[in-house]
This record gives structure tokens, sequence and C-alpha cells, in this order.
């Protein structure tokens, strides 16, 4: 009797489940250069990860700055935008694209006027560029009131080879912070 | 040698005497008696000596040989009346044989009802004879009007016939008087008592001439196996309330009747009331003088108490139920309603002029509850709320396990079904965490790809889910039609078909079965 008992439940469950549909395929990382394509996106491209963030109120999250799909970087120009009534900077910290057997140079400008600039260059031991996806800095933010505020990389952000050569940006990246 | 000649000419007469032989038999619930045929047969070669065929009215006679008989009551379309169990009939006078009654076969019980009552059960918890006894005591205090006892007027007949009876030449057969003929009642001949074996006789006799009272009424009165012999001394002269003469006596076996003093000595009531029943049978010996009624009842206006159960021995004077009831306006002695058992004999009084259809008593046994109706919309309800249970219901029951079978089966699958998909979207969930959480190009690649792949394993267990289901609610759906299909013709009942019939015949107190096949 037990036994039918688990064996009807199961089959009411299962048919529950059936009524449900199958969850929907959604592929949005935003280092996933394929979805990155899709989402119109090309690459080489400058890219926040994660690049959608809810928090709550005064609560401090870390975004990175990502190079995706890029060839023979060396140094590279960061401007970044967020909205500095609702966001707070805390901090930024270097990251491990060009990360080799010293830490890269780099240094940074705020105004507290909504913008970040940085500076990074590349000095490689075996090698003077890096190629593919990784990330130049991580930036510590805090969310100052509720509500929803993006960050947003200005066009005149530069990527450039061991010979200063300017490697051209085809797609730049958008951060979401839902502050609750 | 005129000695000799006178010898020889009484030897003749003896040996080669004739009697007649008459009686009635009847046709149950028929107006009409002719066409039965009494066949006697010889009790030493067994052969149809003779045979005689009832008239309209069941009146039949014959000259038959001093000899000892089977007699045998036939006719088509109703069972025959054989007395042969119980011994033979030796006529050696003119003999009047009890009235039987053929019981028609088309009188008939349904055997399923009759077997889901129990009634063999009950047949034995219920004592059975004592039922049937007041059955017919009911019977024929509400049946029989006065005309058809007056048809009964022929007491000559002697008290049961069934046993063996030996009537002996020159006997004179028990009969009454003219006047009793007058009487609106039949005379109280009818006396029918059962004595089973090593029953001792009841001697029963009443000083009721002083009564205003009947002096034998109608007492039906069982003895159980090793009772005590009832004392019936008939010392009720001075009461009102009629002594027990007229008894319905069923004795069991090894029961020994009271041999009830006869004070009749200051009394007009002859001592014939004694009885002496040490055998089954009821034998009229030479020169016993039969029952006869007195003169002195046809001024009665309701039947002298003759009604007596009476075994006669022989050389014994049979009663002579006369009474002194001229001024008596009650019955002395009704015909006792009387059922007895087996070896019983029916009360019947066969008078020359109609029949007694109340002599015959068939009990029907009809099932008191119905039997609950089935219908197709009940099984159809049934396997829509549960696959077989309408074929159960339907008394269907491979078809039943079949369809369960069948349902569990499609269900297992959809369990099973169930589970891979349930282990696919957890799969898929954990890859698509790991892929959005994952900044290294390749494991963001490879989760990607577990996580598609994982979601194709949703999609087709989920597919085969929907297909399983399908196929079980179309397994369900075609039972429930199964199940109105083979459900049962509403209001038809097991019973109906069964063709077994059981009719009860009171005189051989046996059950007897019937099987009939529609031939259309």
């Amino acid at each position: 009797m037990k036994h039918l008992t688990m064996f009807i439940l199961l089959l009411l469950i299962a048919c529950e489940e059936v009524l449900k549909e199958v969850p929907e395929e959604v592929y949005d990382n935003p280092l996933d250069i394929e979805a990155t394509i899709e989402e119109g996106i090309e690459t080489p491209a400058l890219m926040f990860f994660p690049d959608e963030i809810n928090i709550n109120t005064n609560e401090i999250f870390t975004v990175s700055v990502y190079a995706l799909d890029v060839q023979n970087v060396a140094g590279a120009y960061i401007n970044i935008n967020y909205d500095q009534d609702k966001l707070l900077l805390i901090a930024i910290n270097p990251g491990t694209f060009f990360s080799d057997l010293q830490d890269p140079l780099y240094f940074s400008e705020t105004q507290n006027s909504g913008k970040i600039e940085l500076y990074t260059v590349f000095f490689g031991a075996d090698s003077s560029s890096v190629s593919g996806t990784g990330s130049f800095f991580s930036i510590m933010f805090a969310a100052s009131v509720s509500g929803v505020s993006s960050l947003t990389y200005s066009t005149n952000c530069e990527l450039v080879d061991p010979n200063d050569n300017q490697i051209e940006i085809k797609g730049f990246g958008e951060g979401l912070v839902n502050a609750h | 040698m005129k000695r000799l000649i006178f010898s020889l000419f009484v030897l003749t007469t003896i040996l080669f005497a004739t009697v007649t032989v008459d009686g009635y038999a009847y046709l149950e619930n028929q107006s009409d008696h002719s066409g039965i045929n009494v066949i006697f047969k010889s009790h030493d070669t067994e052969t149809v000596s003779d045979s005689v065929t009832t008239e309209e009215n069941g009146y039949f006679t014959v000259q038959v040989e001093t000899n000892n008989y089977f007699i045998t009551y036939e006719k088509d379309g109703y069972f025959s009346e054989d007395i042969k169990p119980r011994g033979t009939i030796e006529f050696e006078a003119n003999t009047t044989l009890s009235s039987i009654t053929l019981l028609k076969r088309t009188k008939l019980i349904k055997f399923a009802n009759f077997i889901e009552n129990k009634v063999v059960d009950n047949y034995q918890k219920l004592n059975f004879p004592q039922k049937i006894l007041e059955k017919i005591q009911l019977a024929d205090t509400t049946s029989q009007t006065p005309s058809a006892r007056h048809h009964q007027s022929d007491t000559s007949q002697p008290p049961a016939s069934e046993p063996a009876i030996r009537f002996s030449k020159n006997a004179a057969p028990p009969e009454t008087t003219g006047e009793a003929g007058a009487s609106d009642q039949p005379p109280a001949s009818n006396l029918a008592t059962r004595f089973s074996k090593n029953t001792a006789s009841s001697d029963t006799s009443d000083k009721a001439g002083a009564s205003d009272q009947p002096r034998a009424s109608n007492l039906a009165t069982r003895f159980s196996k090793n009772a005590d012999p009832p004392e019936t001394t008939g010392e009720a002269g001075a009461s009102d309330q009629p002594p027990a003469s007229n008894l319905a006596t069923r004795f069991s076996k090894n029961t020994v009747l009271s041999d009830t003093s006869d004070k009749a000595e200051a009394n007009d009531q002859p001592d014939t009331s004694q009885s002496l029943a040490s055998e089954s049978v009821i034998r009229f010996s030479k020169n016993t003088a039969p029952p006869e009624m007195t003169e002195k009842a046809g001024s009665s206006d309701q039947p002298p108490a003759s009604n007596l159960a009476t075994r006669f021995s022989k050389n014994t004077v049979l009663s002579d139920t006369s009474d002194k009831a001229e001024a008596n306006d009650q019955p002395l002695a009704s015909n006792p309603a009387t059922r007895f058992s087996k070896n019983a004999f029916s009360p019947g009084a066969p008078g020359k002029t109609g029949p007694d259809p109340q002599q015959t008593i068939t009990t029907k046994y009809r099932s008191i509850r119905k039997p609950p109706t089935k219908t197709k919309m009940g099984a159809m309800v049934r396997s829509l709320l549960f696959p077989g249970l309408g074929q159960f219901y339907a008394n269907q029951r491979m078809w039943g396990y079949g369809w369960i079978a069948a349902e569990v089966v499609a269900g297992g699958l959809i369990v099973m079904n169930y589970s891979n998909y349930k282990t696919a979207y957890d799969d898929y969930n954990d890859y698509h965490t790991s892929y959005a959480n994952e900044t290294d190009p390749v494991l963001i690649a490879h989760y990607k790809a577990q996580s598609e792949i994982s979601h194709e394993k949703i999609e087709s267990a989920m597919d085969d889910m929907k297909t399983m289901a399908s196929i079980a609610g179309v397994v369900w759906i075609a039972n429930a039609v199964h199940a109105y299909i083979v459900g049962p013709t509403s209001g038809e009942t097991a019973y109906d078909e069964i063709p077994l019939q059981l009719a009860y015949d009171q005189y051989t107190d046996q059950f007897k079965l019937s099987v009939s096949i529609p031939l259309d």
C-alpha cells in the first residue's frame, strides 16, 4: 500500500512537471565570445564581469574590467563612467591579465566626477604582450542608494601592442547595478 | 364333505377375493383433476397389477385382488407420488385411500435465491417441521372454506395412508355416518399423526362429554427426542378448554408416548381414541371397526373430534369419535392444519365432491435481499477512477488485472522518464551556474557544452514523459470504454442466468431439483 501510494504520488508529481516548460537555454556570460557575438558585440571588446549585479544598498561589490579576445596587447587606457550619485568608488586593484613575474604598472585618476581613468602596461619576462581574454582591473563599489545604475566604457579607450600600435576595440560591454 | 366344500369355498373366497379401492388424487391448483394415473404394483412381483385414471373431480375406484401393493400417482407435468418407500398396502377389504395432491413441476423455486438464503441451513436451524406445521395450520384455518371441508366429509378414508397400510378383509373402512354428511363441517377423521420409530402409542382420550367446548382440540404437539411422554388425560370435562385429543403429533425417535388413561367409563365417548402406534403404519385388521361418526354428531354444526393421528393395530377398534356434542355449537375437532415431516400423513379429508387444494403446501424460497444491480455506467465510472476497477466490478478479473498492468507499465515509464528529466534538469542548472560564473574561456566553453547536453536531455525526457503520459491516458480511457463494453447489462443479475430451480415436496419432505434449458 505504501509503495502504491508512493507510485501514485510520483505519478502526480511527474504530471505536474510535465505541465512545466523546459527551461529556456540562456547563455549570457559576458566572457563567452559566442554569446557576446550573438548579442551584437564583436571582439576584441572591453567587458564588465559580471555585467549584471544585484545587491543591497550600502553593500560592496566588485566588478572586473575585461579585455575579450584581444591579440598582442601590451598597454591599455580604460575610461569608465559610473553614476556617482548611486555608487561610491571604494578601491581599484590590478587584474591578472598583465600579471607575470612582476605586477603590472598601473595608475588611475578619479575626480569624483563619475569617471575613472585607468592606465596599465605589461612587463613580461618572456614576452612583451598578451593575448586572449583577461581582466585589467577589479574595481570595488558600494551602492549608496537604491536604484539601477550602469557602468559604461568611453569610446576613447585604447589598446596598444608592444610597438604602441593601437588595437581596434570593436565592442564595449555594459554593466548594470541594481541596488535594492 | 360339506365341511370340506365349505372350507374350500371359504379358502377360495379368501384367496381370490377382490376388494374395491377408491380415493382421490388432485392436481395442484387445478379444478380438473382428471388424468392422474394411479398404478398398483404387486409387492411380490413388482409388476403393474392394476391402474386407474382419476375423474374430473379426482375420484378413482378400482377393483383389485387382496394383495400387497405399491401405489404410484403419476401425471405429466407433475411430480409423481409414490408411497412405495414407506411400505406396501395390503388390501383385504374395500378401502378408500387418502387423497393426494400432485405438485406441479412449474411451481419451482429459484435455485440461486434459495442458495443465497441458505435455506438448507435455515431448514435445520429454524426447526423447520414446526415452521411448516404452523404454516399449514394457518392455511387450514384461513384458506379452507367450510364447503371445502364439506367436500372432504368422506371420513371413511383411513388416516395416514402414506405409511404402509394394511387393510384386512372384511374390515370396514373408516366412514362417516350420513348425519355427518349433513354437517357443514367435515367430520373429524382427518387426524394426521406421524409416529416415528420406536414410538409407543398414545392413548388419548377425553372426557369432554360434559364439556361445552370441543373435546378434541387442534393440538399440534411435537415431541422431541427422548421426551417424556405427554399425558393427555382427558379429564377436562369441566374445563372450558378443549382437551387435547386432536393431536397433530409428531413423535420423534425413541419417544414413548403416553398411554393416557381413558377415563371414559362414565363418558359416552368410546375409548376408540386409544391408539397404539408402535410402527409407522396404520393397519386395519380383520374385524376392525373403522372410525366412524355417530349419528349424534350430525346435529352439530361443527365437525366432531375424530381428527386423531391414529395408528390402529390389529384387532383394535378404531376410534368412534362420536361425541355428545348435540348441544355444542363449537367444533369438536376441526381438521387440524397439520404438516408432518417424513412419513407424515397429509391432513387431507377427501370428499367425493371436490378437491382440497390446501393439502399441498409448496414452500417457495425467494431472496429477501435483492442482488445488487450492476450497470455499465457503474463499471465505466469505476474504471475512470482507477484502471481495472470496472472490469473487476463486471467480474472480468483477467481484464482488470490486464488494464492495471498496462497502466502500471505506462505509469512506470512516466516515472522513469521523470527521473531522467529531473537528473538532466539538475545537471543543467549546475552547469549553467558554473558557466555563468566562470571567467576562464575554456571552462566557459566546457560548461556551456555540458549545459547544452543537459538541456537536450531535459527535452528528451520531457518528450518521453509526454508520450508516456499520452499513452497512459489513452490506456485509461480505453480501459473505461472497455469496462463499459464488458459491463453488465442494466438490471441483469447473475441469478437470472441460473436455470436451476428447486421445489419442496411436503409429502416426501424432500427438495426436488429441476433444470430448465430454453431451446428458443
